[in-house]
């Protein structure tokens, strides 16, 4: 099968398959080491250290979190300010219009409730979700085996210096050397995956 | 005017468009119309009146028509047209092309008129011709605009879709009814009146205050011969007060007591506060003496009020000094009390007696009140006031509930002690009553039924009364009718007479008829139609003119005149009857007379009304009847008049069937009531069955366990249990007229030897409140005389946490520049009687919700009496509530409205906005008071066809889902605004007056402008006594109550703990 | 705790009975991950036992019932219910606050329990929050089908701008409870999507049958397990259950304002929002108890719902119960310390007054039968969780029963007191809302995997090696 993945002109990467977190890990680190463009594991659970291994940077989502929070709780309390006191005032109850601690309860609410879904909205946007394109690596994956991915990374035009810069700082991809890589790290199978494999 | 042109668009069902007015949503769609048992059902609201309607005006016109009776009928038939035009096809109705200057739609016009049945003053407001609302008039010396529940609701009965409607010709053998035509039974009746024969025709009625009815039944039957009489027959009169009179005076006359200058009362069985006749006139009178100024404490004055009495009645409620006593006992304490003063005490002038001193003797105030079983102190104290007092005190007594067998020597008895307390002349004025007339006592009866057996009646016949039912059978009514020739009996209603009768003509309701009434000297009053019949009706005068006249008949005086004369209606007589006997009085112009009568309702004729009174001297031999003192046993009943039902000739009247009774609070129901003591040993509780025994008759009866009655004692209601009255009151409670027992010439309701004994079956009594003490809680106060001469804010520091004002609050209070409503309630005048209740039904359209919502307290009255007892539980103090929104400054329902459905308004009423609410409830949850209504069903809907006239336009009808309250008649604010705006003023003091205010007999409630410091309202929550209901909440309402006052010795400041009554 | 060696797991088989060792076993029986897949998938991919179409059956009875008396009612007026004038509320709230506060338990396991590391709580938190989801859809029918015109009332609470700028009164607790409820619904919602999406990958990923594989293709929005999204992911599930654990304590008490803002006697008390949230997660464990009994034995779940999990869960249903137990005779303290007329009145009529019967079922329920959890036999006996649980739940209905129906039928002015007794349509919609509970839960466990697996094998001693 690698001849015939070496021959076919749309490679896509080459992945290979690891049947427990702990070697991925090790591997992961290696791999990172490599310097690769584009790259990626994939586990049927969060694996924890995983994200370090692989050198990813924190989750930007607390800022969305926070500043989500703060629009709605003062979004909240605004309304409930100008609708009683504004827009149209009436006496209710003998309270003052602006009738603060009242409006606390619903203040919170909101605050909770646009922090949430600005958070999930932005997970799903930074996740990709819903993910159209990209077709599965292996159904095993979801069950209980570990991959790494690595990809060829994407053509660019040679007029675009910057592009062609930033691509030169990463290692240049051979399908070979990528395999043996990953034959070292001690992947059970690897394959070579092509474009129409799951492009 | 567009009003009524829009109302003429035709909407048969086949070119349906939707009315503009509808009752049922399902009205909106084609498909109900289509189906003609609805486009029928809507056409019964109102026949064809209007056709008939233009028929009356063109034959009015032909002779050119009085202008009033043109403006009722042009209103009327603007009504009709304005109603049928919501519900089926018009034809025909008379444009505005010239609008009669009264009449401006959305605006009400008020005509003056008179109850036929008490002779009180009415002012009956119209919307577009429709009677809506009636009031008192405040131009009538005697009901001075106030008026009682039972006067309140007769608006319902003009509207009551069971009202005969045509003439009815029955089977007598088999009950069975068939619609007739008016020129048939005119025929027949003629006929049957001309074959007669010399002195066979007899007319039996209720007793009437009319004089020209009065003259035109005398001047009908004068043309049958010598022996044609007319019997006048009340289950309620009070022919023992009038026979009493005579036998003491000479003069069968039924005085007028002066309770506005009575200071002190003794009340032995009278309910002169509650079900008298005239209970109106005396509790406004008697709260004359009981209204309090705080300013003024120190030299107030208050008059002192005993009752004797062997039930708990409005008027026992109120006195100072309660004493319950056995049914029949009335006499032994009346003697007791004579005994005590002229004997033990030896003053006035008849302390020598010789008869008096005979018929006393024997009643030692010790041994009757031991009998009796109470203080004889409370004899002495009554003696000692009523001395104190003479000239200035009252002694009354009568009423269905001391009409025992010897009730008429309790009259004497009454008689000789105001005669001895030098009352006679001052307080009690026998010249005042109007001319002497027949008593409709029991006596003309038995005498018409022993005639009738004797065969010697032929034409018998009846108005305005219903013998089969208020007779006992014992009398033997039914059996002897059946012996005369013909029956005709005139009737609003279909009862259980019509089944003894062969002709039953529908008669005019009281607001569609002529006539005039006199209740005292000097005082005529005039009643007029307020809107075209609405059915096929005639009244019982006009019968009699027609048959007068078709059958010339050769009846004397001005009754044949009038029936052989062009105009031969019943208008004209009166009219011609005035000009003959009242005008005279009068002098002037006939015809301005007669304008200005109309228009103020009343003739009162100067230096005859009100004029002094002139002692009457006592004739002792009265006395000599007295029987001997023996002392008495066992278990005594009392039959009672009830405040809502009377006699039960209202029975189809479901405002008054969920009229709360004040003491009781039962609606929907009679009960036999039994005091605790006599509960406890027979072992009976609430709702248990009793079965009543008296004689050989006997029934089962719902106990209801009365606290302040005797241990021996008794009470059940007449009037319940009608067998043939309608939807609404046909079987409602248990009828106990057949329990009356017969005593020679008069029938004895009181006083009655009876057995009572459990049947272990249960009924739940619809009691619309189910506990009856304050459990000490800041809700009212009251305190003694003496406390508030100390201290006139006394009882409001019976507890620590009243008085809020002090209390500093979180936020700054919102400001209520220009008017801020607010109302003052005195518990000290408020005698509970419920005026106000029905008042407000009529004027905020709300509806019953009928007995088994009652007993799962879904009542809707915006205003509700609340009755605290305290005290023993065998003779409590009581005190009455109004409890109405308190229109709270910091409202408790209007935070948690989630809709806001439930605001204040920038003049400091709580406003429902019925079209917000959604009906969470929570308002209703969160008010201290429970004065929030929700509306658990469409209630409107009871309201069948005809019934929906009474609706008033200014108020909205609420649906089902939706809570609502007393809004402080928003709509009569309103109204006071615009008059106002209209001339560019502001609303004075006075300007506005709420329903219940409005009728309230005693003027316990004021309302008015609390920013206003010199209105009547704002003075009296600066008074002492004021004080708030649950003030310790500081919600602050805007109504303030004044502390209850009572004229006894000792007893700080009642604690309304006691035990429990429930 | 997870980072045991495998050993361990082998050596306790799938009794659990006995041996404080396997304390912190979260997996029995030695199971893969395969198994987990096998285990968890199975309900989805074979024909329902006929046992589940019995449940469903009844259920779906049930909930016809339900409708029918609300259809009567809203068609006809409230009037067929029970309540009256002092009663505005009646069962109908006390329904909404029981079904509110068994929502808890599902939040509070999968949000606080997670924030504290509890592993144990994979086993059932999606189970859990489930339940929450389908009890809060079931509350919520009650406040809005018990207002006079629900047809208006189910938008006429909410904010949105009219010509007639009408607007809503933001100081009544109930327009709090649109809010809270609202949002708690909403967040609760997403935070089980959430969770669902790796799992609902692996049901795709394993599904031959091609239909659901689309509805699992579409549903699971293409997820591929990167390590990229993990890291994402797992911030966002943190994120989410930081947010509902306040949100969580928040709700209840906002509904304990319904009835601690008023000024009824009896309502309003400073101590009712604590009281609530304990009662809250008191009734919520109780009803994920008898819930995951049932589930374990139906679709044999025993290795993941092992008898520690239940333990565990008892312990808390025994100590939220002294909770209650406290609150209730704090009340007593302070309606006897406050000197408050009413609100003595009030509690001394609440146990001897005419629900007597209703203060001491609750009291006898919640305060004491939990006792029993003292005893470790108890709290590892199935039947004796069960029976405890289903009282627990009786005893919190009637801990709002008390609460709505006592203090509302004896309230300030004597004269209005009354009585409230339940109509036969009261308890038809009770009935009715059991019913579209089940009806909701039963499908869920035909039609989406019942426990979280990337969780559970996180945590499993496989999934171990990592730390």
């Amino acid at each position: 099968m690698s001849n015939a993945s070496q021959t076919s002109p749309q490679l896509a990467g080459v992945v290979g398959f690891f049947d427990n977190p702990g070697t991925l890990l090790q591997a992961t680190a290696k791999v990172r080491d490599e310097n690769y463009q584009s790259w990626d594991t994939f586990t049927p659970y969060p694996v924890h250290g995983l994200e370090h291994a692989q050198g990813l940077k924190r989750s930007p989502l607390p800022y969305v979190t926070f500043v989500a929070g703060l629009t709605g709780g003062t979004l909240g309390y605004l309304l409930q300010y100008w609708t009683s006191a504004v827009s149209w005032a009436i006496n209710v109850g003998g309270k003052p219009f602006h009738s603060g601690p009242a409006f606390i309860p619903i203040t919170f609410e909101l605050t909770v409730l646009f922090a949430a879904l600005s958070t999930v909205g932005a997970m799903f946007f930074l996740n990709g979700l819903p993910n159209t394109k990209k077709k599965i690596v292996d159904p095993s994956i979801t069950r209980d085996r570990f991959a790494i991915l690595i990809e060829v990374p994407p053509s660019v035009d040679a007029d675009n210096e910057k592009a062609v810069a930033r691509q030169a700082r990463f290692k240049k991809f051979d399908e070979s050397e990528a395999k043996s890589l990953l034959q070292k790290l001690g992947a059970k199978d690897i394959r070579s995956v092509n474009a129409e494999g799951w492009f | 005017m567009s009003f009524n042109e829009t109302k003429m668009e035709n909407q048969t069902p086949q070119s349906f468009s939707a009315p503009r007015h509808w009752i049922a949503p399902e009205e909106l769609n084609s498909s109900y119309w289509a189906d003609s048992k609805n486009v029928e059902k809507r056409g019964q609201e109102f026949h064809d009146k209007p056709v008939e309607a233009i028929a009356l005006i063109d034959k009015l016109d032909t002779k050119g028509l009085a202008r009033r009776e043109f403006l009722t009928i042009m209103g009327a038939s603007m009504a009709m047209a304005g109603f049928a035009c919501a519900r089926r096809p018009v034809h025909k109705i008379i444009p505005y092309v010239v609008k009669p200057d009264e009449v401006t739609p959305g605006i009400a016009n008020y005509y003056a008129s008179s109850d036929p049945e008490t002779g009180a003053g009415l002012l009956v407001k119209v919307r577009e011709g429709r009677p809506v609302k009636l009031e008192g008039n405040p131009d009538h010396p005697v009901n001075r605009g106030k008026l009682s529940a039972r006067q309140q609701s007769a608006i319902l009965d003009l509207y009551d879709p069971e009202r005969l409607q045509d003439p009815q010709t029955v089977d007598r053998a088999t009950g069975k009814k068939s619609v007739a035509t008016w020129a048939d039974v005119d025929a027949r009746v003629v006929a049957q009146l001309k074959a007669a024969g010399n002195g066979k025709v007899r007319v039996l009625s209720g007793a009437s205050v009319s004089d020209s009815s009065r003259r035109l039944v005398g001047e009908f039957l004068s043309a049958f011969g010598a022996g044609s009489r007319w019997v006048e027959f009340e289950p309620l009169a009070q022919d023992e007060i009038v026979q009493g009179q005579e036998e003491s005076y000479g003069a069968a006359v039924l005085p007028v007591y002066r309770f506005d200058s009575a200071e002190a009362v003794v009340s032995i069985g009278a309910d002169f506060l509650g079900t008298w006749p005239n209970s109106v006139q005396y509790a406004s009178d008697w709260a004359k003496l009981r209204k309090l100024d705080s300013k003024k404490s120190k030299t107030a004055e208050m008059s002192k009020t005993f009752a004797f009495e062997s039930l708990m009645t409005v008027t026992g409620a109120n006195s100072d000094y309660r004493t319950p006593i056995r049914p029949g006992d009335e006499l032994k304490v009346a003697l007791a009390l004579a005994n005590q003063l002229i004997l033990q005490q030896g003053r006035s002038r008849f302390a020598g007696d010789g008869a008096v001193r005979a018929a006393l003797e024997s009643y030692k105030p010790e041994a009757v009140a031991k009998e009796i079983g109470f203080d004889a102190a409370v004899l002495a104290q009554a003696a000692d006031a009523l001395w104190a007092a003479r000239g200035k005190g009252l002694v009354v007594a009568g009423g269905l509930e001391s009409k025992s067998k010897s009730a008429v020597a309790l009259q004497n008895v009454v008689n000789l002690l105001n005669s001895a307390l030098e009352n006679e002349g001052q307080t009690v004025d026998g010249n005042a009553a109007p001319v002497a007339r027949p008593s409709a006592g029991f006596a003309g009866v038995k005498q018409l039924i022993a005639e009738m057996n004797a065969g010697s009646v032929a034409v018998l016949v009846l108005h305005r009364t219903n013998p089969a039912f208020s007779l006992p059978a014992s009398a033997g009514f039914a059996e002897a009718v059946k012996k005369v020739g013909l029956v005709i009996q005139v009737s609003e209603q279909w009862n259980e007479t019509s089944l003894l009768s062969d002709v039953v003509l529908p008669d005019h309701h009281a607001l569609e008829n002529w006539g005039d009434a006199r209740i005292r000297k000097g005082v005529t009053s005039l009643q007029q139609p307020t809107l075209a019949p609405i059915y096929a009706t005639r009244s019982f005068q006009d019968s009699l003119l027609t048959w007068i006249g078709q059958g010339k008949l050769g009846a004397s005086g001005l009754a044949a005149r009038v029936a052989n004369a062009a105009e031969n209606t019943w208008h004209d007589y009166v009219v011609a009857n005035w000009k003959e006997t009242v005008f005279p009085l009068a002098g002037g112009s006939f015809q301005a007379f007669w304008e200005t009568s109309l228009r103020d309702g009343v003739f009162v004729q100067k230096g005859v009304a009100g004029a002094h009174a002139s002692a009457r001297s006592f004739r002792s031999s009265a006395l000599a009847k007295t029987p001997k003192y023996k002392a008495e046993s066992g278990v005594k009943l009392a039959l009672y008049a009830s405040m809502a039902q009377a006699d039960g000739r209202t029975s189809n009247n479901a405002w008054l069937q969920e009229f709360p009774d004040p003491i009781s609070t039962v609606t929907w129901d009679n009960f036999v009531a039994v005091g605790p003591a006599l509960a406890k040993k027979l072992g009976f509780s609430a709702n248990d069955v009793a079965k009543v025994q008296v004689g050989s008759a006997s029934m089962e009866i719902p106990v209801q366990i009365q606290p302040g009655m005797h241990g021996e004692a008794l009470a059940i209601a007449v009037g319940y249990g009608r067998k043939v009255a309608g939807k609404v009151g046909t079987g409602v409670g248990v009828d106990v007229f057949p329990l009356v027992q017969i005593e020679g010439d008069s029938l004895a309701y009181s006083g009655l030897s009876a057995q009572i004994s459990k049947t272990g079956k249960f009924y739940k009594l619809a009691e619309t409140q189910w506990h009856h003490v304050t459990e000490n809680r800041p809700i009212i106060n009251d305190i003694t005389l003496a406390e508030f001469k100390k201290n006139p804010a006394a009882a409001n520091h019976t507890d620590p946490h009243l008085r809020m004002e002090d209390v500093p609050t979180m936020w700054s209070k919102h400001e209520y520049k220009g008017y801020r409503w607010g109302m003052a309630i005195d518990l000290n005048s408020c005698t509970g009687c419920g005026a106000c209740v029905i008042g407000c039904q009529a004027e905020n359209n709300i509806p019953v919700v009928g007995r088994n919502n009652v007993r799962i307290s879904r009542e809707m009255h915006w205003i509700r009496i609340d009755r605290y007892y305290s005290g023993s539980a065998e003779s409590p103090d009581v005190v009455f509530q109004p409890m109405l929104c308190q229109h709270c400054e910091n409202a408790p329902c209007e935070t948690v409205c989630p809709v806001l459905a439930t605001v204040h308004d920038d003049e400091g009423t709580n406003n429902q906005v019925y079209n917000r609410c959604v009906g969470t409830r929570y308002c209703s949850n969160n008010c201290p008071y429970k004065v929030r209504r929700f509306n658990f069903f469409d209630h409107w809907k009871s309201y069948e066809g005809s019934m929906n006239l009474v609706w008033n336009p200014d108020v909205t009808v609420r649906s089902r889902g939706i809570m609502e309250k007393c809004s402080f008649c928003i709509q009569r604010v309103q109204k006071a605004r615009f008059d106002r705006k209209n001339k560019g003023e502001k609303i004075v003091d006075g300007d506005i007056q709420t329903a219940c205010q409005q009728t309230c007999p005693t003027d316990a409630i004021v309302f008015g402008n609390i920013n206003d410091p010199e209105s009547r309202v704002s003075k009296l929550h600066a008074d002492a006594r004021a004080f708030r209901s649950l003030e310790i909440l500081n919600t602050r309402p805007a109504i303030s109550y004044l502390s209850k006052v009572r004229n006894k010795n000792g007893g700080a400041a009642q604690h309304h703990g006691g035990e429990h009554h429930g | 705790m997870a980072a045991r060696p495998s050993t361990t797991g082998v050596s306790i088989m799938a009794d659990t009975h006995s041996t404080a060792v396997h304390q912190d076993l979260l997996v029995a029986g030695n199971k893969t991950m395969v198994d987990v897949n096998e285990d968890v998938a199975r309900p989805l991919e074979n024909f329902p036992t006929s046992t589940w179409w019995a449940c469903f059956g009844v259920a779906l009875a049930a909930l016809g019932i339900g409708a029918l008396v609300v259809t009567t009612f809203v068609m006809n007026g409230l009037g067929v219910l029970g309540l009256n004038q002092p009663n505005g509320w009646g069962i109908d709230i006390v329904n909404f606050v029981f079904w509110v506060g068994i929502g808890h338990a599902g939040t509070l396991i999968s949000a606080i329990l997670f924030l504290f590391r509890q592993k144990w709580r994979t086993a059932i938190n999606r189970s859990a929050e489930a339940m929450t989801i389908f009890a809060v859809i079931t509350a919520l029918t009650f406040p809005l089908l018990h207002t006079g015109r629900p047809w208006l009332a189910a938008y006429w609470l909410l904010p949105y701008p009219n010509q007639r700028q009408l607007w809503v009164n933001f100081r009544s607790p109930l327009l709090w409870d649109v809010f809270a409820v609202g949002t708690y619904f909403t967040v609760s919602a997403v935070f089980w999507f959430v969770g669902l999406i790796p799992d609902l990958a692996s049901i795709r990923d394993r599904a031959k049958n091609n239909i659901r594989k689309l509805i699992f293709t579409i549903l699971s929005m293409g997820w591929r397990g990167s390590n990229k999204n993990w890291a994402h992911y797992e911030s966002a599930y943190m994120i989410l259950a930081g947010l509902s654990t306040p949100l969580v304590l928040s709700v209840h008490t906002i509904v304990s304002f319904d009835f601690a803002v008023a000024q009824l006697p009896g309502w309003h008390a400073t101590i009712f929002p604590p009281y609530f949230v304990a009662g809250a997660i008191f009734s919520g464990f109780a009803m994920v108890v008898t819930l995951l009994v049932i589930m374990r034995e139906a679709f044999n779940l025993k290795a993941y719902i092992t008898m520690d999990h239940l333990e565990r869960m008892n312990k808390i249903i025994m100590a939220t119960g002294l909770m209650v137990g406290y609150a209730y005779a704090c009340e007593f303290f302070i309606a006897w310390y406050s000197g408050g007329a009413f609100e003595k009145f009030i509690f001394i009529n609440r146990a001897f007054g005419p629900y007597w019967w209703a203060y001491w079922t609750m009291t006898i329920c919640n305060a004491f039968i939990p006792q029993v959890f003292w005893w470790r036999s108890m709290r590892r006996s199935i039947p004796a969780m069960f029976i405890v649980s289903l009282f627990v739940n009786i005893g919190m209905w009637f801990e709002r029963y008390v609460i709505v129906a006592t203090s509302l039928h004896r309230d300030f002015l004597p004269s209005s007191w009354g009585y409230y007794t339940p109509t036969w349509f009261d308890w038809g919609w009770t009935i009715g809302a059991f019913g579209l509970f089940f009806v909701l839960f039963l499908l869920f466990v035909r039609l989406l995997p019942t426990i979280a697996m990337a969780e559970v094998k996180s945590v499993m001693p496989q999934g171990g090696h990592h730390e």
